[in-house]
Parts: C-alpha cells; structure tokens; sequence
C-alpha cells in the first residue's frame, strides 16, 4: 500500500514538472517568436522544405549511423584480433617445470586432485 | 602486447609478482598455465599438474584457456589439505568473471591472490599458553 501511495504522489510531481519545464523553454524561447524586431538584427532568409528536412532529419540521421558505425565497428574488429592472436599464441606457465614440454609428454596425470573448474 | 601473445610483459610480471606474494602467504607453490588445453580441460590440467613432479603435491595450478574459454583449478594432494575446493570455486568465480569482462591478467592475478588467502593456515591458538 505504501508503494502505491508514493506513486500517487509522484505522478502530480511529474506532471508539474513537465509543466514547469515546457513553460520555461516558451519563456526562454520567446525572443524567437518575437514579431517586432530588435535594433539591428538581420534575420536570414527563411528554409526550404528541402533544408530543413536536410538540416533536421538527414544529417542527424547520418551523424547516428556514423556513430553507430564507428562503436560497432571498433568493438568487432578489437574482438576478431583477439581471437586472431589467440589462435596463434604460444601458453605461458609461470612456475612451471623446466622443459615443459618434455615434463608434459611423459606425466601422467594427478590422481585425486582437488580443486575446481569454471567456464566464461 | 605484440601480436600473438596473450599478456603483455607488464601483465607476465604483475600475474609472477602476485604468484610470489600468493606463495609467501600461504607457503603452497602456485602455478599459473595460460595458453591452449584440449577439449578435456580438466584431464589437460590434470597432466600439467603432473608434469610439476615432486612438487606437484605442494602446487596450486591454474589454469586457464582464453580460447575454449575454460578455467580449472588444480590442487595437489597436500595443497587440497590447505586449500579446500569450495576456497578454489569461489576464487574460480571471481577470476570468471574477470575474463569475461575482458581483463584476462587482472583476473588471473586476483584469483591467485584469494587463492593464497584462503589457503593461509589461521595461527593455532595453544590454550596453555593463555
């Protein structure tokens, strides 16, 4: 019950936030839509169709896919040279018997031993 | 780290240097396999264990396979006395999933640490001595 309660009471907190928030961007924003003009300023000639489409939907578009692509990308390639280098790399044994490779041919293996396995 | 090697020089001496501090813990040898196993990772583990010798039965060896993604601890026979394997999982976890984060010397070097502090020897009281 207490739950429900703190969520009844979050609701009108966020809607008068949302409120207080469209407010201060109208306010804020109110010298754009101004229709007198102030001294000196040169408003631009007015965007086309064709630009504001380019200006607010091509070119954000096309700065995510570069973006993506650029994430992805560098990720992939890191991962594919990792499972290069650990194809071709030779083990490391730190503590390991002088001559492994020969100790490693005629050892027979521990019996009884403890310890654990784990997987990733 | 050159192509072909999986640690970097400053990892081999971070992952030796913790092997020492592991031993002077707890007194058991540590060894530490990086490389590639078979497909019965624990039977590989197993001969490399055994290819320590003598000292096999003092040895802690880890071993570690990035490419089958595999992990296993290898304890000798009085090393499992010091070290219990319910110590080696919980170490196994947490190296785990260390490399599957991707920090495969990070996780190789804190394993062997807990590995070492779960195998010191708690000091024996001696009550006629209070």
């Amino acid at each position: 019950m207490r739950s429900l309660r703190r969520v009844r009471t979050a609701a009108p907190i966020a809607v008068r936030g949302t409120l207080l928030a469209v407010a201060a961007v109208t306010v804020t924003a109110a010298p754009a839509r101004a229709l007198e003009r102030d001294a000196g300023d040169a408003p631009g000639a007015g965007l086309t169709v064709f630009e504001t489409l380019l200006l607010y939907l091509v070119v954000p578009c096309a700065l995510f896919l570069v973006i993506a692509a650029l994430v992805v990308g560098a990720s992939a390639a890191r991962s594919s040279r990792a499972r290069a280098s650990a194809d071709t790399a030779q083990p490391v044994w730190f503590g390991g018997p002088e001559e492994a490779e020969r100790a490693l041919e005629s050892a027979s293996p521990t019996r009884s031993a403890g310890g654990a396995s784990g997987r990733w | 780290m050159a192509a072909g090697e999986l640690l970097s020089s400053r990892q081999r001496e971070e992952i030796l240097r913790n092997v020492r501090l592991a031993q002077q813990e707890c007194g058991l040898r540590f060894s530490v396999y990086v490389g590639d196993t078979d497909d019965n990772t624990r039977g590989y583990a197993r001969r490399l264990h055994g290819a320590l010798g003598r000292e096999g039965s003092r040895t802690v060896l880890v071993v570690v396979d990035p490419e089958r993604r595999r992990l296993e601890i290898v304890t000798g026979e009085h090393a499992a006395r010091q070290l219990d394997d319910r110590a080696c999982a919980l170490a196994g976890m947490s190296m785990t999933s260390s490399f599957s984060a991707g920090d495969l010397a990070g996780g190789i070097a804190a394993g062997v640490v807990m590995l070492g502090n779960h195998a010191r020897q708690p000091r024996t009281l001696h009550t006629e001595q209070a």
